[in-house]
């Protein structure tokens, strides 16, 4: 009876290290986008462009998510842009311009508002999807264990050839993303992080470093959280934003 | 009908003060310009702009108001003014304005069903400056289409669903025709964008002729778009000037547009568009037409030509605080041309200033060869709340 106990012992752990040991790239990634898109939320945005230390533009938006391919973004601030609009519907990005009353059709490279981010920084968030992941080892990130994944498109659709990525081994937390050209060029670099007294995996600062120019940065902060909120599916339509304003 | 829609304000305001607050933005403006006066233009009879090389001022306030009418917020009032007044390089030194650019109320039955009563600025189309499918409201200045423009008078009701969506617009006493003051209908037909790239728009009624068009606009990768509209008019409205004795010729009006744009460097952007337009004057109408204006003042002063090439390049974000334009609009019938260096300047969240300088040259019977300025140089303070 002892044998046998010990032997089921044996299975389990023999078990468990192999399930963990095929933990592949793209599971990786999968789990790590889980954390970032759990179902339909919605949440405040504030988004300061920086010059060195100085704070040279601030943004503030409400965002609406449904699944991994709709999103909507409504500019609160400055005043100015009040009214304003991003879309996001499959894989169609859109701008709203209250100012002309038009809906108009955006490429994902463009820079969002003047920030570090650009449309398909902020409007795509389904890593798994568009990338096939690899682990190329294991770093510490800021004192966290963190798998190093090589992520390479396999769509001609996504802006970055390639992005080396870090996610926490502890609890699959994305960490850091550092996104490449197709010439190998390292275009921008992307630190997740959370506030201390949230109990949530889920990054709630997305710091944007541009490569191109050092001293610049944008940092975005995500607020007043709130998931898992069912929403009318009108509110992703280009009619919907056209009413508005 | 200013009074009227001037009394359904206040009669809101007073009620909505009970309610919950209402949603305030605009911006206030102060715009000086100076205009140099194209002395040899034919579309200044009893020279009525003058030749001033004195600053004018002019002040704009742009005021919205909006607000929830029920805890469900399904119904709504809008209400967007737009006041003017200040110094214009007229001889009757044009006096202010007030006007309501829109004043409707709203009601979303359901997620499928939604309905529109009052004055609300519709705009067609996916070309920023060009518009053939713009039936409604067209721009009255497609060299500045962000020009802010008086709403019509409508009742739409639209139908959103899953496959496609439906406006349909009854406008009374519709004047923005050459016919009369009869109702109009409009139509538009989006089918579901994440799939299908075009919307189809119908518009007409009695004394109208009826107008159908089509839009379409993609994204191809390397953020390269391209973007396009057609319009059939079906009977011709041109006016025809018997100086020289022609005929109406065409039965019908097309126009069409075809755009391209591409992003590259995050910020920097080119637009090229291409508009051909029947309802301009071809060569003897154009010389008919101008021969005509020494005895005239109805004149037309915009799409004179039936084609136009538009140029814009700009570069967003310079210092995180400047946005710079170079448009560039060729007709390219009578070879003139309108060329408009502009400088956008974000001082802060709330204040922007804009230069912006527009030069107009062509031949005496071009154009922009005989627009009333040969250049206007102006400088915009807003500020935005």
């Amino acid at each position: 009876m002892k044998k046998i106990n010990i032997l089921i012992i044996f299975l389990i752990v023999f078990i468990a290290n192999n399930s963990f040991a095929e933990l592949t790239g793209d599971d990786i990634v999968k789990k790590a986008d889980a954390i970032v898109n759990r179902g339909d939320f919605i949440c405040s945005l504030e988004m300061n462009v920086y010059k060195g230390n100085e704070i040279t533009k601030t943004y503030k938006m409400e965002m609406f998510s449904a699944g991994l391919n709709k999103m909507l973004v409504l500019f609160d601030f400055p005043p100015r842009d009040k009214g304003r609009a991003y879309l996001k519907s499959e894989d169609k990005m859109w701008i709203y311009l209250p100012e002309v009353k038009k809906s108009m059709r955006i490429p994902e490279q463009q820079s969002f508002e003047g920030s570090d981010f650009n449309n398909h920084d902020v409007l795509e968030i389904n890593l798994q999807e568009n990338y096939r992941a690899e682990i190329i080892g294991e770093e510490d990130i800021d004192g966290r264990g963190a798998y190093k994944l090589e992520l390479k498109s396999k769509t001609k659709k996504v802006i970055y050839d390639k992005i080396i990525y870090w996610i926490s081994k502890k609890d699959f937390a994305p960490l850091k993303r550092e996104f490449f050209s197709l010439s190998g060029r390292k275009l921008k670099t992307l630190i997740l992080e959370k506030d201390n007294n949230l109990s949530d995996f889920r990054p709630n600062t997305y710091i944007m470093f541009n490569e191109m120019e050092r001293d610049k940065k944008t940092i975005m902060k995500v607020s007043n959280l709130r998931e898992y909120v069912r929403h009318d599916e009108k509110i992703f339509t280009l009619e919907y934003l056209e009413r508005r304003r | 009908m200013k009074l009227s829609c001037g009394a359904i304000f206040v009669i809101l305001l007073f009620f909505s003060v009970k309610l919950r607050a209402y949603e305030f933005y605009g911006s206030i403006e102060d715009e000086v310009l100076q205009c140099n006066l194209n002395e040899s233009s034919l579309l200044n009879p009893g020279n009525r702009y003058l030749d001033s090389k004195d600053w004018n001022n002019i002040a704009r306030v742009r005021l919205n108001v909006s607000k929830k009418l029920d805890k469900s917020e399904k119904f709504s009032m809008n209400f967007k003014t737009f006041s003017e007044c200040g110094k214009f390089q007229t001889q009757d030194n044009k006096k202010g304005t007030f006007r309501f650019d829109e004043s409707y109320l709203d009601w979303e039955a359901n997620n499928s069903l939604y309905f529109l009563m009052g004055k609300k600025r519709i705009n067609w189309g996916v070309g920023f400056f060009f518009n053939p499918v713009d039936f409604i409201n067209p721009s009255k200045d497609a060299k500045n289409p962000v020009f802010q423009q008086e709403g019509t008078l409508m009742f739409l009701a639209e139908h959103l669903d899953e496959k496609f969506s439906l406006d349909v617009m009854g406008i009374p006493n519709y004047n923005g025709d050459y016919y009369s003051n009869k109702n109009k209908l409009a139509i538009k037909l989006r089918l579901n964008p994440s799939l299908y790239d075009f919307d189809f728009y119908y518009s007409g009624g009695n004394n109208f002729s009826d107008e159908y068009g089509f839009s379409y606009s993609v994204v191809y990768p390397n953020d390269f778009g391209m973007f396009g509209e057609a319009a059939y008019v079906k009977e011709n409205q041109k006016n025809y000037y018997r100086i020289l004795d022609i005929e109406k010729k065409d039965k019908y009006i097309g126009k069409a547009l075809i755009g391209f744009n591409w992003t590259y460097k995050l910020n920097n952007k080119i637009q090229l568009e291409y508009f051909n337009n029947s309802s301009g004057y071809d060569k003897n109408e154009r010389e008919a037409y101008f021969d005509y204006l020494n005895a005239a003042t109805d004149y037309k002063t915009g799409e004179l030509n039936q084609n136009y090439l538009m140029l814009s390049l700009s570069k967003r974000e310079v210092k995180n605080v400047y946005d710079f334009e170079l448009r560039a609009i060729y007709a390219v019938d009578d070879k003139s041309y309108m060329l408009t260096p502009s400088v956008d300047c974000r001082i802060n969240d709330f204040f922007t200033i804009k230069l912006e300088d527009s030069i107009m040259n062509g031949s005496g019977d071009s154009e922009f060869g005989n627009n009333i300025y040969a250049g206007i140089l102006k400088m915009t303070v807003a500020y935005n709340f």
